[in-house]
């Protein structure tokens, strides 16, 4: 469902709208975090966290500004809060091993093309990372992304270019 | 991009599993902790196949009303996400129409 229309409904009544914002970008919010934790309690805490900060901020939300890169971008934060309490000496970017540590029994270790791919990602530097996410997974918008990560579109396009070729290295490197 | 998914045909496929229930079981937790798991108080009774598509139909036309350029793809998006509701919310959005003045002078 567009955004305009889920700020529409929530401006008009907070606790319907955030039921249909619920249903909407539930799941979306979910993976977003997901590829961020690697682990699935952390990711479901965190999505937890991330519609309430929502609900209770919600009048506080700028409406010139997009309310898609405004949830991501709570999530996101969220996500990278929990890992750094929780996970204080585990180092998430530029660190392949990354996703192993941060691992639970959540994850198909046999699906070794997948699991390599999330390696990738995680070897990147942080802003890349979640560049490549929200561009390749999510579908994101350059300007979007520019104001989930704090960047500008030329920047977020720079990331995505960088992260792609030092994914596609990454790989070759693996299977050459 | 393409190169990278041709390479293993990995595409958007992740490792990653979900806990039985836990999509669901975060929606009732936040919609707990929110408050918003408690209905209007409002709401009718009269729940059913007719008033389901008269609120859907009126629920496409806040939106047309929103935005009169509305592509036949967003209202059908729309309908969508108005079915995901469960009759309560159905019936409170088509009263939300029919006593909103406002909403109904500019459609």
């Amino acid at each position: 469902m567009n955004e305009k229309y889920i700020v529409k409904l929530l401006g008009l009544n907070l606790q319907l709208g955030f039921r249909v914002l619920m249903k909407e970008y539930r799941d979306t919010i979910y993976w977003h975090i997901r590829r961020i934790t690697v682990n699935s309690e952390d990711a479901q805490d965190a999505t937890q966290e991330t519609f309430i900060r929502v609900y209770r901020s919600f009048s506080r939300f700028d409406r010139s500004r997009s309310f898609t890169a405004w949830l991501y971008r709570i999530a996101t934060n969220e996500a990278l809060r929990i890992i750094d309490k929780r996970h204080p000496t585990v180092n998430v970017e530029d660190n392949a091993d990354a996703m192993s540590i941060l691992a639970d029994e959540y994850i198909d270790l046999s699906d070794v093309e997948a699991v390599n791919l999330q390696k990738a990602i995680h070897s990147l530097p942080r802003k890349q990372q979640l560049t490549f996410n929200l561009r390749y997974y999510d579908e994101l918008s350059f300007d979007k992304i520019a104001e989930i990560t704090d960047s500008t579109p030329g920047s977020a396009k720079a990331n995505w270019h960088n992260a792609k070729i030092k994914i596609y290295n990454y790989l070759k490197e693996y299977y050459d | 991009m393409t190169k990278i998914t041709n390479i293993m045909g990995i595409g958007k496929r992740m490792p990653y599993k979900v806990p039985k229930g836990t999509l669901d079981e975060i929606e009732n937790n936040v919609l707990k902790a929110t408050g918003c798991d408690r209905k209007p108080s409002r709401k009718l009774r009269t729940a059913g196949f007719t008033i389901a598509v008269a609120a859907s139909l009126t629920l496409v036309a806040i939106f047309a009303w929103h935005r009169q350029d509305v592509s036949a793809d967003t209202l059908a998006d729309v309908q969508q996400a108005f079915s995901n509701l469960d009759n309560a919310d159905q019936t409170f959005l088509s009263e939300i129409y029919y006593e909103d003045t406002f909403m109904n002078v500019n459609y």
